[in-house]
């Protein structure tokens, strides 16, 4: 019981470590002139269904989980339930002067980017059991059956070209994975008697974490594309899309624990002389443990990375209209995480000033409601988004900085 | 191209600041309450019942009938007659030239005097035991011995047996060896008179009857007087079925401590009981004479004060006479020495509530002697036995009568953290009383160095039966309370600190009140742990 909810603990934990992004993109077909570009960008972003942001914020800033908070959030709370953290920053650079494959409009990209993604599907009994105990479950049941939970942190640093035109880019990254954790309760239980005189808690599970103190724990292959096409709208404007998939790929690691737990523990209670005799959990509390029957086996792991898939249709910097609409949806590879669709406004107010408005409904959450900004200067562009800004379950800064030279 | 520097710098500021200040937080920190099935538990008498303590079927209410042996002996632990070898040789006096082939050259009984200390038997059944012989042959020509023992009689036959040994020398006689069973042998052991006939007044005598024949198949052989024709005979492992005759007087005495163990947990307090009689009952399953006395009964609270049970009884002889009757139709004569309130300070005796009592008995065989002109019997189910026996309703008064009893704190390193960890600790306690008792409690935590560290003295009082309902299905009166007992912080704090844990309980009856205690009341419990914790991640 302890440990169902230390395992909920420790992975919500993780998912304080972690990340994803998105400003509405711009399309420019123009050639760069100045030859190269360095863009940063960096996202942090979770959702929940049910888990309220004061929560989570508390697992970030720290400070205390009062009743309220606690009690708010289980009121959110369906019988399934999803979170997710995605963290990353990346670095790209672009060399528009060379010309590979001796082809004019081949320039070169090279990047690099450190992702950390989280995801847990979960049953409100096991966020009740967590947070509050189980005194809540006196002459009931709870059921953890087919909560799962996972988390990926990696490195990659990649090598690719793009088309100077369309802005198209293709690139292949090796992989470097810094840790891994994974698990599901195919099975799970705990059960209480109305007099609170037996427990029985049963587990039937498996769980994967990376082993070792080295900072690569495995490396792999994944390739980036951004792939921009176009759509003729009328004699002179064109609608533009990019279909983008990021860190499709796989990594091996070496060494895992993997644990497998089968078993049904029970405590009952004890006899005076039980007690006197010291024969019961509160002498041998390892005896209640070991008859979950933890098994753990070292050995190597493939692990499909969490890639990202994203179809959009982008916004036209060139276009005359002030107004301009976006849409687009979003994947992940990752069960946790339900396709997104979102779309929004983009306002041009100034040639050197946007902002605009969107709206989303998927992902770790369900509604949610953004705004961005972004200044462009001949040399320098500095973009600021949230994706989330008024939910009360998750929340989401986008940072994006280019510069030109 | 000129990369423009004042935003990269201003952003590095900005990034840095950002990543010391998420560096500095405080840590998670919210609270959760686990519920952990503890005791349940039916404490009751009912492990008494059949022990000839309690007696539940007789009254609503118990009676104790306590019945304790103090001494039971039987007929081995009169006497023991040890191994014993006799012997009987022959050496001739003077020299025989030639004993021709069979020829019985030597025919004699012998009397052999057995030592048994403090006994003079006369006779005796043997149940088991056995006689090994050995047989020394000296002369040239091989022979035969006939061993028989007057007197020892199986199914109206004597004991004899006739063993052939080979030839041997004077320096290097023959050797056989043989054993014969004894068991069922009735063994007489007057011996004889001169005039052959049996002995009246003889006692602890044994005969054997030796003949020896040359073989009649073999020569003729002389016999000189440096010959010894010897049979040795070790009866060994005896045991006795029946023996009659005079057993001396033995004494059989001893001081004998008893213990209480409830009452070793009594601190303070007191109660009241009714009369309670006690009887010392004296059964003689032998026909012997005996005198019993007992000379002390003393017992010992702990404060500790010892009262002694004073009685004209105590130290005064008590004759028991012999049983009647034989075999199938013994019956044991019976004594009963009885200490009531008229007799003796019984009541204040028991009222003292003493863990460990002190009896010292003495009972005496023939205590008139040898004199008395009838022998003594005694039989393979003859048994003589002191038995304390006590019958009463079982009724008491409780004035703050309170018991204490230790448990070992042995609880695991890693409970004991997170029971340190924890903020709160509750026992919850749901009781049915159907004792008519109530009862208060107190908790105390002893460290290593024995000293009282800390103490739950608030806790809940558990109701006497009286003031709940009847039961009809049980024909019980039951009271259900419930009772939480607190174990705040401060002394969750020092667990690792605490060795072991003092439970008091405090027992009340209604004042004034001698009550009964109805047939198979129980105080049926139930607890689990309320364990509040504050769970912090860094």
């Amino acid at each position: 019981m302890m440990k169902v909810a230390c395992y909920f603990v420790v992975m919500l934990i993780s998912l304080t470590s972690l990340s994803q992004s998105m400003l509405p993109l711009i399309q420019d077909t123009s050639i760069n002139s100045m030859g190269h570009e360095i863009s940063i960008s960096g996202v942090g972003d979770y959702q929940s269904t049910s888990v309220g942001k004061d929560i989570t914020r508390a697992f970030i800033y720290g400070g205390f989980i009062d009743e309220g908070m606690k009690s708010n959030s289980s009121s959110r709370h369906d019988e399934i339930n999803r979170f997710g953290i995605d963290l990353n920053a990346e670095v790209e650079y672009k060399n528009h002067n060379i010309n590979l494959f001796k082809d004019s409009l081949k320039g070169l990209v090279i990047k690099g980017g450190i992702y950390n993604f989280s995801s847990i599907i979960y049953s409100k009994d096991l966020f009740d059991m967590a947070f509050f105990g189980n005194e809540m479950f006196t002459g009931d049941t709870a059921y953890f059956t087919g909560s799962q939970f996972t988390n990926l942190s990696f490195q990659k640093i990649g090598v690719g070209w793009l088309n100077k035109k369309s802005k198209s880019s293709f690139s292949l990254n090796f992989i470097g994975v810094n840790n891994y954790l994974n698990g599901i309760f195919n099975e799970g239980y705990l059960y209480q008697s109305q007099n609170v005189d037996s427990l029985e808690l049963l587990i039937f599970g498996e769980g994967e974490r990376s082993k070792g103190s080295s900072y690569f724990k495995g490396f792999g292959m994944a390739f980036d594309m951004d792939y921009r096409f176009k759509m003729k709208k009328n004699e002179n404007d064109f609608i533009h899309f990019q279909l983008l998939l990021r860190n499709l790929g796989v990594a091996y690691l070496n060494n895992t624990d993997h644990y497998l737990a089968n078993g049904v523990s029970t405590i009952q209670s004890y006899e005076l002389n039980d007690l006197i005799n010291s024969e019961s959990i509160f002498n041998n509390p390892d005896d209640f443990l070991n008859s979950i029957s933890d098994t753990i086996i070292t050995k190597g792991s493939l692990v499909i990375l969490p890639a990202m898939f994203q179809f959009t249709k982008l916004i036209d910097n060139h276009s005359v209209h002030k107004f301009q609409g976006f849409f687009g949806f979003r994947g992940y590879l990752n069960n946790a995480y339900v396709p997104m669709l979102f779309g929004g406004l983009d306002y041009k107010a100034a040639k050197w000033f946007r902002m605009g408005i969107q709206g989303s409904y998927g992902g770790f959450s369900q509604l949610r409601y953004g705004m961005y900004a972004s200044v462009h200067f001949p040399h320098f562009d500095l973009g600021l988004a949230s994706e989330n800004l008024f939910n009360k379950t998750g929340e989401s800064i986008i940072i994006k900085l280019s510069c030109a030279f | 191209m000129k990369v423009v520097t004042p935003f990269l710098k201003i952003f590095t500021v900005l990034i840095f600041l950002g990543v010391v200040s998420s560096c500095k937080k405080d840590s998670t920190r919210w609270e959760t309450e686990w519920v952990v099935p503890f005791v349940t538990d039916t404490l009751s008498l009912y492990n008494l019942h059949n022990d000839s303590t309690l007696d539940n079927f007789s009254s609503s209410n118990y009676l104790v009938d306590l019945e304790r042996e103090l001494l039971d002996v039987s007929l081995s632990d009169f006497f023991f007659i040890p191994d014993t070898t006799i012997s009987q040789s022959f050496s001739p006096t003077i020299g025989i030239g030639s004993v021709p082939p069979g020829f019985t050259f030597y025919n004699e009984v012998e009397a052999h005097e057995l030592s048994i200390s403090d006994a003079q038997l006369k006779k005796i059944i043997v149940s088991e035991g056995e006689i090994d012989l050995t047989i020394y042959n000296p002369i040239a020509t091989s022979a035969y011995y006939t061993i028989q023992m007057p007197g020892v009689i199986k199914d109206g036959a004597t004991l004899e047996h006739t063993f052939f040994i080979n030839a041997g020398s004077t320096n290097d006689p023959a050797v056989a060896n043989e054993q014969i069973s004894l068991d069922g042998y009735t063994i007489d052991l007057r011996g004889e008179d001169i005039s052959g006939s049996v002995n009246i007044s003889g006692f602890n005598t044994l005969q054997t009857a030796l003949s020896i024949m040359s073989d009649p198949d073999g020569q003729a052989v002389g016999i000189s007087t440096s010959d010894i024709f010897e049979v040795e005979a070790k009866i060994q492992n005896l045991s006795i079925a029946y023996a009659q005759g005079y057993f001396g007087e033995q004494v059989f005495s001893d001081t004998s401590f008893f213990e209480i163990p409830a009452l070793h947990q009594v601190v303070s307090g007191n109660i009241d009981l009714d009369e309670v009689p006690v009887n010392i009952e004296i059964s003689n399953g032998t026909k012997i004479p005996f005198s019993a006395n007992i000379t002390v009964l003393e017992n010992t609270n702990y404060i500790p004060e010892t009262v002694s049970l004073s009685s004209s009884l105590i130290g005064s002889q008590q004759l028991i006479s012999p049983a009647t009757g034989s075999w199938s139709t013994l019956a044991p004569s019976n004594q009963l020495i009885a200490f009531n309130n008229a007799n003796s300070n019984m009541t204040n005796y028991l009222e003292n509530l003493g863990h460990t009592h002190k009896l010292g008995f003495e009972v005496r065989m023939n205590p008139f002697g040898n004199n008395t002109g009838s022998y003594n019997e005694i039989f393979p189910n003859s048994r003589l036995k002191l038995k304390l026996k006590s019958e009463f309703p079982l009724s008491i008064q409780s004035n703050g009568l309170t018991i204490s009893d230790t448990i070992a704190a042995n609880f695991s390193a890693q409970i004991v953290d997170e029971l340190i960890a924890a903020n709160e600790v509750v026992l919850d306690v749901s009781v049915v009383n159907a004792f008519p008792i109530s009862g208060s409690f107190k908790v105390e935590f002893i460290d290593f160095n024995g000293q009282v560290i800390h103490e739950i003295s608030n806790i809940g009082n558990i109701q006497s039966s009286l003031l709940g309902v009847m039961d009809t299905q049980e024909n019980l009166m039951k009271m259900a309370s419930s009772i939480e007992v607190l174990v705040g912080s401060e002394i969750l704090s020092d667990l690792d600190l605490v060795n072991r844990l003092v439970l008091k309980a405090e027992l009340n009856t209604d004042s004034g009140v001698i009550q009964s205690i109805p047939s198979n009341a129980y105080l049926f419990f139930k607890s689990f742990l309320k364990v509040k914790t504050m769970n912090s991640t860094p």
